[in-house]
């Protein structure tokens, strides 16, 4: 068992439990299904089976009622670097900035176990500090560099069931940070822990696909409502929309 | 990394640490620094970036990461079309340089 098995915070691979038909996707984002792609022919390397199906997201569109008019806005998001949802924030004339944190997380979490194995065989004094705050702090050091009043959106997705219940604290203080006044951050929920690992990306303005994808990093807490709140205090207007499939979407407006 | 008129292909294995200015840059592998793709910039799904893309036209493959900002100059949307024949393309105009494994640090 691994040092982050034994946090709890251990990394694996995860089955996808969707029923729809898995499908490679292509350079483009379009789906390969049958027979070799000329991109594969000259010698690309097949992007990861996928799992996927649309939800109606009424969390997306009113997060997009309330960019209405802001011209050319900037807009922070913290999911995979999908073709599908760059292309949708840019032709609406968004600057993107994109940064998976969740990948990062993992990374991160990697590399701490790499330096515990380092410190152990050193002396004493060169121990790391592996206390949840300072794992926090230096994984936050690494990530989220910004100047402040960067963004005014922020697409943060279902990331904070997955991180460190202190990580994702100090992030959506830093966050709120990065945020201008009256900017506005997407966040989804969980209401119960989830059978599988899902990525999200946009499809159009009422719409987002639901990926299946191998576990990055196990959920860590199921946020209850009053636990949200409390999470994002400083933010002046919360609003949910709870779904079918046990997923909250909310939006918080600065 | 300067080649104004010529593609750069960073392999699968390829690591580049350095800012990347060219026509077209492909990215399989590893590139910590600004790309500038004039005309495209295409990560693929074993591409890893951590910098800024400056481009007309960019492509990202599903796995790919990206850890930066993207500017598209022309206000060119990001292109949606299978791009097989456009990677032939971009081999036969100008110089073509592949970083296909190792590393290259300014």
């Amino acid at each position: 068992m691994s040092f982050l098995n034994k946090l709890g915070i251990g990394v694996g691979a995860g089955a996808a439990s969707s029923r729809e038909v898995p499908r490679t996707m292509g350079m483009s984002g379009r789906p390969r299904n049958n027979g070799p792609s000329p991109v594969v022919a000259a010698g690309a390397t097949r992007g990861p089976e996928l799992r996927e199906s649309n939800r109606a997201s009424n969390g997306l569109k009113e997060f997009l009622w309330n960019l209405e008019g802001l011209g050319r806005g900037a807009l922070l998001d913290l999911g995979p670097a999908w073709q599908t949802t760059l292309s949708f924030f840019i032709e609406r004339g968004f600057r993107v900035s994109s940064e998976d944190l969740l990948r990062a997380w993992k990374d991160f979490l990697g590399e701490e176990e790499g330096k515990l194995r380092e410190a152990a065989g050193r002396a004493a004094q060169h121990t790391l500090d592996v206390t949840p705050s300072a794992r926090a702090a230096r994984f936050l050091e690494a990530n989220l560099q910004y100047p402040n009043s960067s963004f005014d959106a922020i697409l943060l997705w279902d990331l904070l069931d997955y991180l460190e219940p202190v990580v994702s604290k100090q992030m959506v203080a830093n966050l709120t940070e990065l945020l201008r006044p009256g900017g506005v951050v997407f966040a989804m929920f969980h209401s119960k822990k989830p059978e599988g690992f899902r990525r999200y990306r946009v499809v159009d303005s009422t719409t987002l696909q639901v990926i299946s994808s191998p576990v990055l990093c196990p959920a860590q807490r199921i946020y209850q409502n009053r636990e949200i709140q409390d999470l994002f205090g400083r933010y002046r207007t919360m609003k949910s929309f709870v779904g079918r499939d046990q997923l909250r979407e909310s939006l918080f407006i600065k | 990394m300067n080649l104004s008129s010529g593609s750069l292909t960073v392999g699968p294995n390829g690591e580049v640490k350095a800012d990347i200015f060219a026509r077209e840059v492909i990215v399989r592998g590893r590139v910590d620094g600004k790309i500038v793709g004039r005309e495209k910039i295409q990560l693929w799904s074993t591409g890893n970036v951590a910098g800024d893309l400056q481009t007309e036209r960019l492509m990202i493959e599903d796995g790919a990461v990206l850890r930066g900002r993207i500017e598209i100059e022309t206000g060119k949307p990001i292109d949606k079309r299978d791009e097989a024949r456009g990677v032939a393309a971009g081999s036969s105009k100008g110089g073509v340089t592949s970083v296909s494994s190792g590393s290259a640090a300014d």
